[in-house]
């Protein structure tokens, strides 16, 4: 009886402990800061916004694993798109690695993207400008180099699939309206905090 | 077709009745055991499916984030730590309570809930992909293995709950959308309770047969076993089987 006893109370023990575990990892990869771009094109910028149709920007970190399902979703954007923006994927490169980091296949997969440019991006110059700090962040400015969408477009952290933020930048490209003009950006961290 | 019978004195009917609950003594015996043996090598193939889910869960995690990057410095991915950890304490206890305490009832019930658990760690750490929900249908037909249906039910309660809550709080975790609806969870949950039912009623009929074979094997030691013709219980037995015995004319 006295080892039934301890044997219900290790089960409990565990059960609690596990679903806690799982619910730990679901509120630490479900908390994200959102976007702050600069509302208008920033001058300062190498990148040059169109003025026939609408700029989309997509910063990443070349080695964001997170980021490959962002990738996906950029592609699929620009699938169902009707009006299809003048579009920059910008890759960062830490002057501390050699020339050839920043070209691993999340490069190559952005530039298999039919009409898209790929960029990188030294010391991550052109992110601050965007006022950008996470991995697959996207912004897209209209013609006139307004902003009018900033954020990320997965669901979730690696996560692909329908999202908040493929709709709204569908919606966008589009109809030129969308429920939502920013979301969560889930992703690595562009600079480490010292960097910042 | 003709029946053959045989009329029996009280002293035979006596014997007849002392012999038929020896045999159903005896199928009970041998079910259980069965039933047992069963449930013990099914605890131990839980006890290394355990073991390999745990290592596919860091090797995926290894393989697919191995490393989270905060500009030019990298960290291990949370990722890999939870495959490693939670995935460890999800596995290892039932695991030891498969090799240690195999044929426990309270053994099979543990399993079943970590194993959707383990489910639920999986779905997390592949972004919520639908591909990966196919291992909560793979461990129930697993688990009824065990050819016991209770096992099933706390292991869709567990189900149930996590696509209830993470579906409320975190549906991107569990679906891979950022927005779902409240009740797609039932729609889950129902798809499970599908498989369940059909599950059930298998492990119902094995049963009903492992029940059959017992009660076969156990007449068939008695017979085998039976004092020989002319003896009062030999002669009584033989009657009895006579007097069941149909045989075309």
């Amino acid at each position: 009886m006295k080892r039934r006893w301890w044997l219900w109370a290790l089960s409990i023990f565990w059960l609690t402990g596990v679903s806690s575990g799982l619910w730990v990892v679901g509120v630490r990869e479900s908390s994200w800061p959102d976007a702050h771009a600069p509302q208008q094109w920033p001058a300062q910028s190498a990148l040059t916004a169109a003025t026939d149709r609408p700029t989309l920007v997509f910063l990443a970190h070349p080695q964001c694993t997170c980021t490959r399902a962002s990738i996906q979703e950029l592609a699929e954007i620009l699938a169902r798109a009707t009006n299809h923006p003048k579009t920059y994927v910008v890759f960062l490169k830490p002057s501390s690695f050699n020339t050839g980091w920043e070209r691993t296949d999340l490069w190559h997969s952005a530039a298999a993207l039919p009409d898209v440019t790929v960029l990188s991006d030294d010391n991550g110059v052109e992110a601050q400008r965007f006022g950008v700090y996470t991995s697959g962040e996207t912004l897209l400015y209209d013609r006139s180099g307004a902003l009018i969408f900033s954020g990320g477009i997965t669901g979730s952290r690696g996560h692909a699939g329908e999202n908040a933020g493929e709709d709204a930048l569908i919606d966008l490209l589009t109809r030129g309206t969308a429920a939502t003009r920013g979301t969560s950006v889930f992703g690595c961290p562009l600079f480490a905090s010292s960097e910042s | 077709m003709t029946a053959v019978t045989a009329t029996l004195e009280p002293s035979a009917l006596h014997a007849e009745s002392a012999y038929s609950e020896s045999s159903a003594r005896r199928a009970a015996d041998l079910f259980a055991q069965h039933q047992l043996a069963i449930h013990k090598r099914t605890d131990r193939m839980f006890a290394g499916l355990m073991a390999f889910q745990w290592i596919a869960g860091i090797v995926f995690a290894f393989w697919v984030s191995p490393l989270a990057w905060y500009g030019a410095t990298s960290r291990t991915h949370v990722h890999v730590w939870a495959a490693i950890f939670l995935g460890g304490a999800i596995c290892l206890f039932p695991a030891i309570l498969g090799l240690l305490r195999p044929g426990e009832t309270s053994t099979r019930y543990t399993i079943g809930i970590a194993q959707m658990l383990m489910g639920a760690l999986l779905i997390h750490l592949t972004g919520g992909r639908i591909e990966t929900h196919f291992h909560v249908f793979g461990s129930l037909a697993f688990l009824a293995v065990y050819r016991d249906w209770r096992v099933l039910i706390p292991a869709t309660v567990v189900v149930a709950l996590d696509h209830l809550l993470r579906g409320m709080f975190w549906p991107q975790s569990v679906y891979g959308v950022l927005v779902a609806s409240q009740w797609r969870w039932l729609e889950h949950a129902a798809w499970v309770i599908f498989e369940d039912v059909v599950l059930i009623v298998t492990c119902r009929r094995s049963i009903a047969e492992m029940k059959e074979h017992a009660a076969r094997t156990a007449a068939l030691e008695q017979e085998v076993h039976a004092p020989p013709a002319g003896g009062e219980r030999g002669g009584a037995v033989r009657a009895s089987s006579r007097r069941r015995t149909r045989r075309s004319a």
